[in-house]
Order: C-alpha cells, then sequence, then structure tokens
C-alpha cells in the first residue's frame, strides 16, 4: 500500500514536472488605458490595437522585422498596373475551428467598406470597387485607380479578418466575445480591470505562441504602471514616461525597449484667422526652440524635427529639406509682421493633463511662444474630452503627438490631404490645397519607384511652404519588460503602435 | 489678558504664526519670489537645493521656492470666497430651518441632508467636469459644497436661541421677521459659525488641492500647492526633494488653520471654558 501510494506520488509529479516544462506559462502586460471597444474595424488607440493583434490577423500584417508580412495570405500578387491584387489564402483556421476562406475576407473588407459603418480607413480602402471569390482560397481585389499603397492599408490591425458567419450574427453587437485567427484567443474582459487572452492550439505557425495565457491589465496612471513593472506585478508596459526611462533602463530587474517612433507637432485650425496665413505657422516653425521642449517635456530624449515628419529611409526624406526651418526668433517676428500681426496675438491651445508629455510640450510651447508676442491660453482637458474637441475642430491649435499609420507614403494624405472630411483627427481642420491633393493623388498611383520619389519630393516643397502642421521632434516610444520577458519586440519607425503582434514570439521565464 | 493666554499655548501661538505668514506670503508672494515662477530653464530641469535655487527646480528647470511662495494665493483666494459663500448660504439655510414655516424648513434642511449624503470631493469633480477651472469656478463650487456643514451648526444654535426670552420679547414687540432674524439671533450664534469657518477654510485648501491634485483645479502653468504635490508624485526617484517642500507646506498650514479653529471654539464656547 505505502509503496504504491510513492509510485503514484512520484508519477503526480512526474507529471506536473512535465507540465511545467512544457507550459510558456502567463504574461501580465500592462496597458495605458482600457480599449473603448474591440470591434476590428476601429481605430481604437495603442491600448486597443495591442489586443487586437494577440486576437486578430490580417491577410498580411507588419512583421516584427518592419516589413509587409504574409500571414492569412501564403502569398499576393499585384498586377503590373497596380489596379488587381490577389491574395492566395493560407490553411488556417479560426478560433472556433472553422477554416479561413475567400468568403470570409470578402465579408471582412466589405464591412470596412459599408458606407453606413464606421471603419476607421474607409476612406483609404475604399478604392477596392470589386472583391472576387473565384475559389475558396483565392481572393482578387479591383481597385478603382491604381494604388501602391492599398498592401499596406490592408497590413493594418484594422483591417484584420473575422468569421463570415460570426459577422452576421455579431456585426452590430459590440460586446460579443471576439474570434479571429490570431495566436491568442479572447477568454474574457473584466471592465475596469484586465482582458485575458488564451493559446490558441490551432495557430497557423507551428510552435507559435509560447504563452499559456496572457493578462492585459489597464493601468491608465503613468506613475502606477511603472511601479506595477518595478515590483513585479506585470511583465511589459508601454507608453514608459520619458522620466522613467533611464531609472528603468539601468535596470538590475528591467529593460527597456526603445524606438523613436511618433513625432510631436502642431495642427492649425485653418478657420481661426491668424492660422490661415501660412507666414503665421512658419513663424511658428521657427520660433519655438526644439531644445525647450525636449529637455523639459521629454527629460532630454528625442530628437529635433526642422522641417517634414518623414524619418530617414522613408520616401519623401532629404537631407536638404529636414533642416528647412531653424531656431530663429528674428526671423519668426518678421514673419509675423509681415503676416499683419507685429505685437502678436492671443490663441488657445488645445492639449490634455491626462498624458503628462501632452501637457508638457504645451506648456513649453506656451513660454517659446510667448518669446514673440503670441500670448497662448491652454485648454488641458482629460484625453476623451481632448478628443471630443478634436473631432469638432474647437480649438485655434492643438498639440500634435502621433505617427503614420502605415509605412508606405500614402501615410501623408491622412495628414494633408484636404477631400470632403476636413476635420479630422491628424489634419489641420479646412485646409485643402488643390496642388497638394493633386501630388498625394499622383503618388499613390505613381508604381516607378523614381518617379514616385519625385512626386513626393515636389509634395516637401509644397507642404513647407505651407506648412499646414509644424513639427518639432521625434519622441522615443518606449515599452519596459523584466528581466526575462524575451521576444518582445518595439516594432521600428512608425509601427511602434503595433508591436502588440509580437506577443506570439513572446516567451516569459 | 490675550497675551498670556497665547503664551499659556505655544501651538496656538506656532500656529497663528504659521497662518500670518501664509496670509503674508498669499498678499506679497510675487515681490518675495527670487525668480520668475513661470521661467522655463531647459538647463536646469530638476536640480536639488543649491544657492541659485535655493529649494531647487521642477522638470521645467523652474525654481520651487518662487512657484510655492506663488502658488499659495490661488488656493487661499479660493479658500477664503468659498468660506464666505458657504458662511452666508449656509447660515441662511440653518436659520431658514429653524425658524421659518415648518414646511420651507422641512424642504430646506432635507435638502441639506441630502447635499451631506454625499462625499465633497465626488461633488466636486461632478461640477468641475461641467464648467472650465479656474479661482472663480472653483470658488462657487467649494462654497455651494461647504453649505450644508455651516446650515447644520446654523441651525442648532438657532434652535437654542428662538427659546430665549430677548427673542420672545422681539416677537411681544411686534417685530418683523428680518428684524428677529438680523437683531435677535444672528449675533447670538456668531460664536460657532466663526468656529465653523475656520474648519471650513482648511478643509477648502484640503478640497481644492485635492482636485489641483487630479489636474482639475488651477490651470497649469500657473502654480499652486496641490498641483505641485500631483506632479513631483512622478519625479520621486529623480528629485524626491521635489514633493516634500509642497506637502510640508500644505499639512503645516491646514494644521495650524485647525489648531486656530479649536483655540477659538474652546475660547468662544462657554461650556468648554476652563476657568
Amino acid at each position: 500500500m505505502k509503496r504504491i501510494l510513492q509510485m503514484a506520488l512520484a508519477a503526480g509529479l512526474l507529471g506536473l514536472t512535465a507540465t511545467s516544462a512544457l507550459a510558456g506559462g502567463t504574461l501580465y502586460f500592462g496597458l495605458s488605458g482600457e480599449p473603448s471597444t474591440l470591434d476590428t474595424v476601429i481605430q481604437p488607440g495603442t491600448s486597443g490595437r495591442t489586443v487586437k493583434l494577440a486576437i486578430h490577423r490580417g491577410l498580411v500584417n507588419y512583421g516584427v522585422d518592419g516589413k509587409i508580412t504574409p500571414e492569412l495570405a501564403e502569398s499576393y500578387d499585384i498586377s503590373s498596373d497596380a489596379k488587381e491584387v490577389t491574395f492566395h489564402l493560407r490553411k488556417a483556421t479560426f478560433h472556433d475551428g472553422s477554416p479561413v476562406t475567400a468568403a470570409d475576407v470578402k465579408a471582412s473588407l466589405e464591412r470596412i467598406l459599408d458606407p453606413k459603418g464606421k471603419a476607421a480607413f474607409r476612406n483609404e480602402l475604399s478604392i477596392i470597387s470589386k472583391i472576387e471569390t473565384p475559389d475558396e482560397k483565392t481572393v482578387k481585389l479591383t481597385l478603382s485607380s491604381p494604388s501602391v499603397a492599398l498592401v499596406d492599408y490592408l497590413a493594418l490591425p484594422e483591417s484584420v479578418i473575422v468569421p463570415a458567419a460570426w459577422l452576421a450574427k455579431n456585426a452590430d453587437n459590440p460586446t460579443a466575445s471576439p474570434i479571429g485567427a490570431g495566436p491568442f484567443k479572447f477568454a474574457g474582459w473584466t471592465r475596469g480591470r484586465e482582458i485575458v487572452v488564451k493559446k490558441y492550439d490551432g495557430y497557423y505557425k507551428p510552435g507559435k505562441p509560447d504563452l499559456d495565457e496572457v493578462h492585459y491589465v489597464f493601468y491608465s496612471d503613468e506613475n502606477t504602471r511603472v511601479n506595477a513593472l518595478k515590483s513585479g506585478d506585470v511583465d511589459i508596459i508601454d507608453y514608459v514616461p520619458a522620466k522613467d526611462a533611464a531609472d528603468l533602463e539601468k535596470g538590475p530587474d528591467t529593460e527597456l525597449l526603445r524606438n523613436t517612433g511618433p513625432f510631436m507637432g502642431l495642427q492649425f485650425n485653418t478657420k481661426f484667422e491668424p492660422f490661415s496665413k501660412p507666414e503665421v505657422r512658419q513663424a511658428i516653425a521657427y520660433a519655438v526652440d526644439r531644445s525647450v521642449i525636449i529637455n523639459t517635456a521629454f527629460n532630454g530624449l528625442g530628437s529635433p524635427i526642422y522641417g517634414i515628419a518623414i524619418p530617414k529611409g522613408y520616401m519623401g526624406y532629404s537631407e536638404a529639406k529636414a533642416n528647412y526651418f531653424s531656431h530663429d526668433i528674428e526671423k519668426a517676428k518678421a514673419l509675423l509682421a509681415k503676416a499683419g500681426y507685429p505685437n502678436g496675438f492671443e490663441a488657445r491651445l488645445l492639449a490634455s493633463s491626462q498624458y503628462s508629455f501632452h501637457q508638457n510640450t504645451a506648456i513649453a510651447i506656451q513660454s517659446e511662444l510667448a518669446k514673440i508676442g503670441i500670448k497662448v491660453k491652454l485648454d488641458l482637458p482629460d484625453w476623451a474630452s481632448r478628443m471630443a474637441k478634436a473631432t469638432a475642430a474647437d480649438y485655434d491649435f492643438t498639440v500634435l503627438g502621433s505617427l503614420g499609420e502605415i509605412t508606405d507614403a500614402d501615410w501623408l494624405s491622412n495628414y494633408y490631404y484636404g477631400g470632403d472630411k476636413l476635420v479630422r483627427t491628424n489634419n489641420s481642420p479646412y485646409f485643402n490645397d488643390p496642388q497638394i491633393n493633386q501630388l498625394l493623388d499622383k503618388g499613390r498611383a505613381t508604381i516607378d519607384k523614381d518617379e514616385r520619389a519625385k512626386v513626393y519630393d515636389a509634395f516637401v516643397d509644397r507642404a513647407l511652404e505651407l506648412s499646414p502642421l509644424v513639427y518639432f521632434m521625434w519622441r522615443e516610444q518606449n515599452y519596459a519588460v523584466r528581466k526575462g520577458v524575451t521576444g518582445f519586440t518595439n516594432m521600428p519607425g512608425f509601427l511602434t503602435f503595433q508591436s502588440g503582434l509580437s506577443i506570439e514570439n513572446t516567451k516569459v521565464e | 489678558m490675550k497675551t498670556t493666554f497665547l503664551f499659556r499655548r505655544p501651538l496656538v501661538a506656532s500656529s497663528l504664526l504659521v497662518v500670518t505668514v501664509v496670509l503674508a506670503i498669499a498678499l506679497a508672494g510675487p515681490i518675495l519670489a527670487p525668480h520668475d515662477p513661470l521661467a522655463i530653464n531647459q538647463n536646469a530641469v530638476n536640480q536639488a537645493s543649491s544657492t541659485q535655487y535655493l529649494l531647487g527646480t521642477d522638470e521645467f528647470g523652474r525654481d520651487i521656492l518662487s512657484r510655492l511662495l506663488v502658488g499659495i494665493r490661488p488656493t487661499i483666494l479660493v479658500a477664503v470666497i468659498s468660506t464666505i459663500i458657504a458662511a452666508i448660504g449656509g447660515t441662511a439655510c440653518g436659520i431658514a430651518g429653524a425658524y421659518s414655516r415648518p414646511v420651507l424648513a422641512f424642504f430646506v434642511m432635507r435638502g441639506v441632508d441630502i447635499m451631506l449624503s454625499f462625499p465633497a470631493i465626488l461633488l466636486a469633480l461632478l461640477a468641475v467636469g461641467f464648467w472650465r477651472s479656474g479661482v472663480v469656478s472653483l470658488s462657487v463650487v467649494i462654497g455651494i459644497i461647504f453649505i450644508p456643514q455651516f446650515a447644520r451648526v446654523a441651525q442648532s444654535a438657532t434652535l437654542q436661541v428662538i427659546r430665549q426670552e430677548f427673542v420672545e420679547a422681539e416677537h411681544a414687540m411686534g417685530a418683523r421677521y428680518l428684524r428677529v432674524v438680523l437683531r435677535a439671533i444672528l449675533p447670538n450664534i456668531l460664536s460657532p459659525l466663526v468656529v465653523q469657518a475656520t474648519l471650513t477654510i482648511a478643509a477648502a485648501i484640503l478640497l481644492e488641492s485635492g482636485l489641483s491634485f487630479l489636474g482639475l483645479g488651477i490651470v497649469p502653468p500657473e502654480p499652486s500647492w496641490g498641483q505641485m504635490i500631483g506632479t513631483a508624485r512622478g519625479y520621486l526617484s529623480q528629485n524626491p526633494m521635489y514633493v516634500v517642500w509642497p506637502s510640508v507646506c500644505l499639512a503645516l498650514t491646514v494644521l495650524a488653520i485647525n489648531v486656530l479653529g479649536d483655540a477659538l471654539r474652546d475660547h468662544l464656547d462657554p461650556r468648554l471654558r476652563e476657568n
């Protein structure tokens, strides 16, 4: 009897060690906010995207190296006139076990293109004029005008593929449990606390993911978030505040994953009289000492921008035009005088008290503009009110802290294109220049790389001349992890906000 | 007589000193400040105490001492104005609640009870959410929030007074309502109200600081103590003294006003007086 018991105990112990060797464990991810929704077609901000990229995959996605990687599509062909794209689907399954078919792709894309829908990138994707499904594993898209950028937009977390059957039932139900074909399946959402996802064993990449379970815990207060990482309550945090970066990099228990992706600048309401004049906007570009913002609001982390925020290596970047502006108060004053405001004017600057770097950037700009006679009044509501005011163009100018959504040069359209929707999150309200619109249209449709570079070169000239947006600096967008967490990647350049994708490679000791 | 009273109680004497100094700074702060409290110095961010910056600098390289000296004014202003609003409104409600038609008294005092059942900070958050924050709106909001406390005190004091002979005498002489209130009731309920006022000032300072701490009070870059504590909280590891200075100042001020309030109550309330 005793022997049997011993054997049973030994077997039990063996079993225990065996499972723990196989198990990837649980990871706690400290998010800077609770997603407003997990609806795939809405751009919910970084925290929502991080969760979406654990649950879903698109036809293609940006990979950890920054390049477009085939995901649910095994491969794709673009016709030579850039008016047809054909995707060949791989053998993959959704979390309910059903295979990913051409019909699912069609249903997902049609939902994005629905003019009554809320899809964030409907404008950009609406050049898709026809979706054909010649067989179960092939999808052919026909475009109304050629676009080189289409595949980039399909790589966004807002273009992921969901089952057609699920859509038929849940398209209008914002609280339905999401189903995707990503590495993790949705397990639960405790409002105000966390979203939990569990490993999906049928994921199409063999051996991935490693983790059994990921808890996305909401920490909207940046100090609490940093402390949660330091004390070991969480294993990864996003939005590392600049003031804590050095401390977390030093360790010894933590590591900093650095990246300079987003830029800080200003959007101008061009209906507000002084800001309707390009000279005034240029004057502001000359007046602000970039190092004041970097050293105060960002604790010395970041690099200045004296032109348009096009990262080095991206199309449109040129060394010569990167230093179009300089810090020159005399020139700023001369430009103001030329515009008819030798004594300056008063203006309201919208920012938010919820993110200290937004508020502190506003305070630094306020003090810099006082030097050329522009009296700035700060409006610092919480983030949701700030966004509401931005979408209603209820500001004179506002602090812009963002990045290009895609790595293709067409990201500029979102910031500079006029068109029929003149108040957007990222543009300068009511700015609409026919020449810029035409250049952006041409750039999107030009296939030849050298030809295309010329178009964007001309665009940059015009954009600098009119300066509807003024840029000050690249900010660091850092993640921090506990020692022992490997495989999580802060994705390069503009893609930092899509780093959540790399959770499929993440391991924890 | 007055001086011996103070010398026998050193705590009260030092509290009086603190309050006097705080009031003097609230009046003369901008003149005393060694630096411009809004002047950004990007080369002196988060510095510890030095001869140039006696209490160090904040995340913008601004002088913490200057910001402390200037930052008390909006807080004191809000506290004083809101206390005046609360005192006038609360006393009127309280007297009405004790000395008017029963139906009116009932509704006034139940209204007061309802307001008392909400935490002050919750009401303040709600109200500040609707209006732009600033000295005027904060004063009004905090003033209204503290009306119930005054109303309670005024009501119980009035209930005691209206049974006294001199009120009866006014009635007998055919005095009008307002005359009874102003000539007979108000002077005789004044002392508990004065004590309540000191306590309210302290509470209003704390409430304003709490709102500023949460980023809903005085709008940056203008400094206020609560807001400085709120910001400094994020810089504990780089500049630990940054959070200490405004916290100590705030704690000392509130403590001093409360001690003075207690002393005043002991002095004015005959039942608590020792001799």
